[in-house]
This record gives C-alpha cells, sequence and structure tokens, in this order.
C-alpha cells in the first residue's frame, strides 16, 4: 500500500510499504477514505518531537471503512462500517478509561516503559506519533490498524460525509475540550491564541458554550477573516499589541479564560523572548517555544483559567510562574479525551449546529502529501487545512 | 484609510530611497574591490600591514562581487546583508593590526571608514528587508482567499450563541474547583436575585419569615467551604433583599440567597447572630405590613 512515511527533518515521502495486519483479536483495518494533515504532524516534520524513527507511517486524523475485524472486536464493529478513528488509542478498560481519561490510557502505548522514563507515567498510545507514544503507524495511508479498535471507533452516520465526521478524530474534540475545560461562564470574555484549524474550532465550540466575547490572535490574514467569520474579534499580533488590545477589549482587566492553540513552535518574532526561545532551541538547550504561555499568564485576569490544548513536548524556559501563583490561575492542559466528546459533538452535526468541513481548504491525492506538508507549515496558497484522499 | 495610504506611501519611498542607497553601495563596492585588487601593496603599505596584501587581494574580489550582485540582481537584499558581513570581516582584520603598528594612524582611520559605511549598510539592509516583507505581505493579501463566508454554523453565529449551554452537561472534573470560584458566581447575588422577582420567595406566602431569615443568617456564619461573611454583612444584605423585594410586590426573598451576597463593606461593627436574625426578621416584617 501506498503511505506518508517519515524520513528526517523536512522529509516527508510516499512509500510503498507492505499492508498492516489483524495482530490482536481486538485489532481491526481501516481501508482509509480521508485522513488530514494535523498542524500537530508539523512538530514531526519539523523535527521537534524526539522518537521518530525513519520509515514511521505518518498520521492520526483519518477515518474509513472497517475491512477486517479480529475476533474480540466482533461484537461491535463489523466489516463495511463507516468509522471516524480517534487519534488516542483507549482500551476502555483500564481505571484512566474508565474515569472517562481517555488520553492518558494506562494500557495503550506498548513502549509504556519509555513513556514512563520522559513523562514519569505513560501516557496513551497515539497513531503515527513517535515510539514514545506507541510508534502505532498512522493513517495517512491507503490501510490502518487500529488497536483496541472495539473501544477506538467513531461510528458515523449515514447521510453524513467524510468531511463533516472526519475531524471528530481529533481536532474538533481538541478545539471544544480545550474551551470546556475552562468552564465557560456567559459573562466571560475568551481570548484564543492561534487560529489553525484547533483555534478555528476552539472558537466555534466557545460560540456554542455561551462566551460573551471571543477574541481571536494570529498574524495569518485568511485565518484571522475565517476567525471573523466564526464570531471571533481578531488581532493581528504583526499589527498591533496583543496586550495592549487584550486589555482594551476587557476595560484593562484582561480576559477571564486564555486558551493555547498554538503550542511549542510560537511565530512571533518581534519580542525578546521569542528571539530568546529561538536562540535556546536552535542551541538545544530549550525543545518549546514558551512564548504564548508566558503572554496569557501576563494578560490573563486575575483568578482566571489557562487552558492549553497546544502540543508542547519537553522543556519550556523563563515561565513566569510567579504571575500564576500570586494571580491565582488555574492552568488546564492535556491531550485530547477524544471519545469522552464524539457522542456530544457528533449529534451537533447531525442537528446542523455546526458543519466542521467549513474549515477545509485543500483536498488532494495521498501523493501530494509531502507538498502539502510544505504548503501547510509554510502557510501558503490560504493553506488551513489539508484533506488527503488515498 | 487615509493614514493607510500615507503609511503606504511612505514605504514605497522608503523602499525607492533604500533601493537607491544599495545602487550607490554597490558602485562603492566595486570601486573599493578594484583598489583592492590592483594595489594591494600600495594598501598594505599605507596600513602598515605589508604581509598582508593576498588576503587585501582576496577582500578585493569579494567587494566586486557583491558589488556586482547588489547592481545585477532584482532584489539586493542579500547581497547587501553580504557587505554587512564583509564589514564586520574588514572590522576584525583591521583591529589587530593597532597595536604597535607604525601607521596606526592610517588603520584607525581605515576603521573609522568602514564601521562608517557599516552603518550605511545596516540601515539600507534593514529597510530592504522590510520591503521585502511589505511587498510579500501586500502579494499574500493580494491572493487572499476569502474565507469571510466560512463561519461553520449553518444557522447563523448568532442562532448557535450559547445553544450548548442548555444541553451540555459540563463533566464535574473540568469544573472549576468549588473552592476556587467567586463567591458571586452562579449562586448568592445573582441566584436571590433571581428568586426576588421570581415570587418564590417566602415572604409572599405571608409565614414563616422569620425562619427563613434565620436559616439564612445560620447558612452564612456556619459554612465551612464559602468565605465567612460578617454579620453586619448579612444584615445589611438581608435588609437589601427587603427593599428590593419591596419594590417587586412584597416578595422577599429567601434569605438565604440574601446571606451569601459579599459586600464591600466590612467597617460596620459586629453583630450577634441572634441580632442578625432579628434585625433581618424586623425588616421583612416591615416590608411585608408596608
Amino acid at each position: 500500500m501506498r503511505a506518508l512515511c517519515w524520513h528526517g527533518k523536512n522529509d516527508i515521502r510516499c512509500d510503498t510499504v507492505p499492508d498492516p495486519k489483524i495482530e490482536d483479536p481486538r485489532d481491526a483495518i481501516i481501508k482509509v477514505t480521508s485522513c488530514a494533515i494535523c498542524g500537530s504532524d508539523l512538530h514531526l516534520f519539523d523535527g521537534f518531537m524526539p522518537g521518530m524513527q525513519s520509515g514511521d507511517i505518518m498520521g492520526h486524523e483519518f477515518m474509513g471503512e472497517v475491512m477486517e475485524v479480529g475476533s474480540g472486536a466482533k461484537d461491535s464493529l463489523k466489516v463495511g462500517d463507516r468509522v471516524v478513528v480517534p487519534f488516542t488509542i483507549t482500551c476502555g478498560e483500564c481505571e484512566q478509561c474508565r474515569r472517562g481519561n481517555f488520553s492518558v490510557c494506562e494500557r495503550s502505548n506498548r513502549n509504556k516503559d519509555i513513556a514512563d522514563k520522559l513523562f514519569g507515567h505513560t501516557t496513551a498510545g497515539l497513531f503515527g506519533y513517535t515510539h514514545l507514544t506507541g510508534g502505532y503507524p498512522g493513517g495517512q495511508a491507503e490501510y490502518v490498524r487500529v488497536p483496541f479498535a472495539d473501544k477506538t471507533h467513531v461510528k458515523v452516520p449515514r447521510g453524513m460525509t467524510d468531511e463533516q465526521a472526519l475531524f471528530l478524530g481529533d481536532i474538533f474534540p481538541t478545539g471544544w475540550q480545550g474551551v470546556v475545560q475552562c468552564d465557560i461562564q456567559p459573562t466571560d470574555t475568551v481570548a484564543i491564541w492561534g487560529c489553525g484549524p484547533v483555534g478555528q474550532f476552539a472558537i466555534r465550540s466557545a460560540v456554542l458554550l455561551g462566551a460573551k466575547q471571543i477574541i481571536a490572535i494570529d498574524n495569518v490574514p485568511e485565518r484571522l477573516v475565517m476567525a471573523e467569520a466564526g464570531g471571533a474579534i481578531t488581532i493581528n499580533f504583526d499589527k498591533e499589541s496583543t496586550v495592549e488590545r487584550l486589555n482594551e477589549l476587557t476595560q484593562g482587566k484582561g480576559p477571564e479564560k486564555c486558551i493555547d492553540c498554538v503550542g511549542m513552535e510560537a511565530h512571533a518574532t518581534a519580542t525578546l523572548d521569542s528571539m530568546y526561545d529561538r536562540a535556546k532551541q536552535a542551541l538545544m538547550l530549550e525543545s518549546d517555544r514558551a512564548h504564548v504561555l508566558r503572554e496569557m499568564m501576563y494578560v490573563c485576569r486575575p483568578a482566571g483559567t489557562i487552558s492549553v490544548p497546544g502540543v508542547y513536548g519537553g522543556l519550556i524556559d523563563k515561565v513566569p510562574f510567579g504571575m500564576v501563583m500570586n494571580k491565582g490561575l488555574t492552568i488546564r492542559a492535556g491531550q485530547t479525551h477524544v471519545k469522552r466528546w464524539t457522542d456530544d459533538l457528533l449529534r451537533r452535526i447531525e442537528e446542523g449546529q455546526i458543519d466542521p468541513s467549513f474549515v477545509i481548504t485543500h483536498t488532494v491525492g495521498l501523493e501530494q502529501g509531502p507538498e502539502m506538508y510544505k504548503t501547510f507549515r509554510e502557510k501558503q496558497d490560504g493553506c488551513i487545512k489539508v484533506v488527503l484522499k488515498p | 484609510m487615509h493614514q493607510h495610504h500615507s503609511g503606504f506611501s511612505q514605504q514605497m519611498i522608503s523602499r525607492d530611497s533604500a533601493r537607491g542607497l544599495a545602487q550607490g553601495l554597490g558602485w562603492f563596492s566595486i570601486g573599493l574591490g578594484l583598489a583592492e585588487l590592483l594595489a594591494p601593496r600600495q594598501l598594505s603599505r599605507a596600513l602598515g600591514m605589508e604581509d598582508r596584501s593576498g588576503l587585501i587581494q582576496a577582500y578585493g574580489v569579494r567587494e566586486i562581487a557583491t558589488g556586482i550582485g547588489i547592481l545585477a540582481s532584482r532584489d539586493p537584499t542579500p547581497w547587501v546583508w553580504a557587505r554587512v558581513g564583509g564589514d564586520a570581516l574588514d572590522l576584525a582584520t583591521l583591529a589587530p593590526a593597532v597595536p604597535d603598528n607604525p601607521q596606526k594612524g592610517n588603520v584607525l582611520l581605515a576603521m573609522m571608514a568602514v564601521a562608517g559605511v557599516t552603518a550605511l549598510d545596516l540601515i539600507c539592509a534593514q529597510q530592504l528587508s522590510t520591503a521585502r516583507q511589505q511587498a510579500h505581505r501586500e502579494e499574500r493579501l493580494r491572493n487572499l482567499p476569502d474565507y469571510s463566508n466560512r463561519s461553520g454554523m449553518p444557522r447563523g453565529v448568532e442562532q448557535m450563541r450559547g445553544v450548548a449551554r442548555h444541553d451540555f452537561e459540563m463533566p464535574r472534573d473540568m469544573q472549576t474547583p468549588e473552592a476556587l470560584r467567586p463567591w458571586t458566581d452562579g449562586r448568592p447575588a445573582q441566584a436571590g436575585a433571581g428568586k426576588a422577582t421570581s415570587g418564590t420567595g417566602v415572604a409572599a406566602s405571608g409565614a414563616g419569615t422569620a425562619t427563613t431569615n434565620h436559616e439564612a443568617a445560620h447558612t452564612a456564619s456556619s459554612s465551612s467551604l464559602k468565605p465567612q461573611l460578617s454579620s453586619a454583612q448579612v444584615v445589611r444584605t438581608a435588609a437589601d433583599q427587603v427593599a428590593a423585594a419591596k419594590g417587586d410586590g412584597g416578595t422577599a426573598a429567601t434569605s438565604h440567597d440574601a446571606a451569601s451576597t459579599p459586600s464591600s463593606s466590612s467597617l460596620k461593627p459586629q453583630l450577634s447572630s441572634a441580632q442578625v436574625v432579628r434585625t433581618a426578621a424586623e425588616q421583612v416584617a416591615a416590608a411585608k405590613d408596608r
């Protein structure tokens, strides 16, 4: 089969690789009908996440048709079912899964020992996202093996298009959880850093959850236009001071809720701290650039909440934790507990509250994937979200 | 808009002047390069660096190459930055030659000249870079796809605002912990005000107001989870509620809600719980009579 494989920094190729096989009774094989390039795939493309090996298959946002089902998954799935596959692999049985903390499933990471050493305790296995999270082949391919398939799937109702359902696997629930964990109140101003795909869904989620005022921050004009279309007031940080504008919009008090939809590769360039981050990152003294976190801590209203759905991989430096302590801020972070939200979000799509396909700007074949990684990273051609059709 | 046009034209002027400056620097580079290439011995002698004539010739080639690059390329920006790098190299070569040099004065003079040219190079390179970024942005804006109709909400954003509040059950583990909630958040004052106008207040039934207010005072003074209110605050709040109830046609709020309402004043003398109960009950009764 064909698959997009990682061969090093800036090097993703469309290779021919062996087809996947059932390895465990709870496995299923999915024929991928649609998959997407996620912003967090760029962290791998840019070489910022450790634990990748040459030839690893990329992709954790995909859906398709069930082709083969292991004997242990037959009660839940049958050949021909259309499913979206959550990017977090969940056993459904461990203590964390039973609590709904699916992204920290205790059993699905087959490289648990490495993760235990790195993070203290393991997190869930992820598709196509380094050997620290299991080294599972990803879904930017014609076929994919889904472990724990009896639990790791969302059935797609008849009549719903791939484009409407696909993002239930990652970015829609990720944006949703980013907002939900802020515990939005009707009086809240929510500031969202980053108008990429997760930021766009966070904006719509904040609308659905009834925030009074939503402010979106980015410097890419077309992304800001899409954010405005979704109901946000926008700040272009190339043209105005984020902190000054946020204070202006909140009568000097700052937003109650701040959401980081950027993560480890913040692109601010005109500030001292971002120059410092880039220098340290280049010298391998720091893995993640923390400009957005610092800005949120500074501008967030005292007793406010900071939510971090953006991906961080390792170490950050010069974090003003004194601000967090003295202002009494609450910080909530984490990979997405996808399965916790999908039933509810699927219903909202069916009811027409939201149509997630709004975010797709490019649809191409799998073989054009390597080129689209570059287009997406460079934000060329108005690219916000790429869907690949294997 | 006027400011936008004004800024734009300023940038245009800046871009044009930077290009003019770059042309000048290009010719200067070629001139200096030719001198270094063709008369290295004279130059090295004048600088007291007789053993460096080969190096001076090499620098001459570098100067000519960057000069031609500036004059021949469509975008001279990288070539001007190359000149900045060359200037640094020149200064690094001249500086060690200052001590114990019979031509020290000439070397210092040369260094001052290089420093001056470096400043010009830097200004020019920065202006060109800014202009290039601006041109890139303008190009992007010209080709900007229009996403202004991509709300993602087929029934409109305003129609959808807050719809999930009606049917989404907030998970307990993601709610703001009770102890961190602002005291007024959703409970005391707001809830009390809501009840006052809803007619569910106990006073409206004409009985049991004293008991209710007793509960109010008790709740406020005994709860260990909520911030403790002074008795004076409780009284004042109860009185406020009574006044509100009076304005609403006598439907006094349950004082349970009223008691938890925060007050900015804490300067009033402290009252005992019994006093609180009595005072609040009197207020409610008076309101009812009126």
